[in-house]
């Protein structure tokens, strides 16, 4: 049993949600951008969370022992949005189409800030996580001394 | 010193057990000057207690490796307990062996 | 090495080892408390070695599994440690069951008495280590 496991486990998590961030503070500083390289308003984005288990090796894959059950958490995509951009209706916007209506970005701001204080406690957990890992190696080294 | 002779030192620090039980019969109450109880008989006390603290102590560790007690203070005090009476015990056993010692110097 | 460890430094032994793995586990919870579909884990170990501390003083003959730790033959040496999913579920949208606080708090509580097992470890240890030299004389 090493502590390597641990610490990997716990700094997969607190990569996730600082990739979970980058997303979020994209969203807030692009609320309002009606063009993008991709054609039409911004999309918001999201990061797709997976939970890999953490096995060193296709061996380790094999070995029926209770390291197995110990999975990561990768990133594994950052989705666009799907929604229907919101419509306002302002006919004298340069970006306006014939009907007069401006599309801009479905993005919430308070849904934004709740998800980026949840992603902030999370980052804590993973870090409290961390820490009580590396308290019980340092623990380990001291017997005997 | 009741059953404590020579030849016996050594049983006694190893096992706790003196002959005292059979020399004390030899001697009455009346010609044993010394009362209470013998140096034999507080010796293997001391050891047999000093043996029992070590199990309870054992006992506890136990308990608190499985969590089934997460009185961890308790168990602390125990195992310390258990530590400072092996430690004395120990340490009478050097100064007998010192007295033990000094008395074979002695010129007869 | 094993004529040394008496049936309590063995406990205190698989004690250490498995609430590593129980912290693995945590971590691996905490982890994952965002990830959609995730069931949290848990890691038991508790009752199976009250009962191999039982069975410790019988059927010393065998020997242990490669894939399990060397804890030194007997009961406790076979000892393997239960995981399965948390049956505690606790409801969200997205089908995680991790429940943050509470494994913060499993967390503290692994971590006290790992660090107990540890000091107590050393305790013994050093008790055999005086006796050995004989109290430093």
């Amino acid at each position: 049993m090493d502590f390597m496991t641990g610490l990997r486990v716990s700094s997969s998590g607190m990569t996730a949600q600082r990739r979970r961030m980058n997303a979020i503070s994209s969203n807030i500083a692009n609320i309002n951008t009606t063009r993008t390289p991709e054609g039409g308003p911004y999309r918001r984005k999201q990061v797709q969370l997976e939970a890999m288990p953490d096995a060193k090796s296709f061996a380790d894959m094999m070995l029926s022992n209770p390291e197995k059950k110990v999975s990561r958490v990768q990133v594994t995509d950052v989705l666009s949005d799907r929604a229907a951009p919101l419509l306002k209706y302002e006919p004298d916007h340069p970006e306006a189409d014939e009907n007069g209506y401006v599309a801009y970005p479905n993005i919430n701001l308070m849904v934004e800030m709740a998800d980026m204080i949840q992603a902030n406690r999370t980052y804590d957990a993973n870090v409290s996580a961390l820490n009580a890992t590396k308290d019980m190696a340092l623990k380990a080294l001291e017997i005997g001394r | 010193m009741d059953g404590l002779k020579i030849s016996t030192a050594k049983d006694l620090l190893e096992t706790g057990k003196t002959f005292s039980e059979i020399s004390k019969r030899r001697i009455t109450p009346e010609n044993d000057s010394v009362q209470g109880k013998s140096f034999g008989d507080t010796l293997t006390e001391a050891v047999s207690k000093v043996n029992e603290m070590q199990k309870d102590a054992d006992i506890k560790m136990q308990k608190l490796a499985t969590g089934e007690n997460t009185n961890v203070s308790e168990v602390m005090i125990a195992a310390e307990k258990a530590d400072i009476a092996l430690k004395l015990m120990m340490s009478v056993r050097s100064k007998m062996i010192d007295a033990y010692q000094e008395i074979m110097k002695m010129q007869v | 090495m094993g004529t040394f460890f008496d049936k309590t430094m063995k406990a205190l032994n698989a004690s250490i080892q498995m609430r590593q793995m129980r912290q693995n586990i945590i971590n691996s919870n905490i982890a994952n408390a965002e990830t959609p579909n995730y069931r949290a884990k848990k890691l038991d170990f508790e009752s199976a070695l009250s009962s191999a501390l039982h069975r410790e003083d019988l059927g010393k003959m065998h020997v242990g599994h490669e894939a399990h730790f060397s804890m030194g033959q007997g009961a406790i040496g076979r000892l393997q440690a239960d995981v399965y999913d948390n049956p505690e579920i606790n409801y969200s949208n997205d089908g995680n069951t991790v429940d943050l606080e509470k494994e913060m708090a499993n967390q503290l509580q692994n971590s006290i008495l790992y660090d107990a097992a540890t000091r107590l470890i050393n305790k013994k240890l050093a008790s055999l280590k005086y006796a050995a030299t004989d109290g430093g004389r």
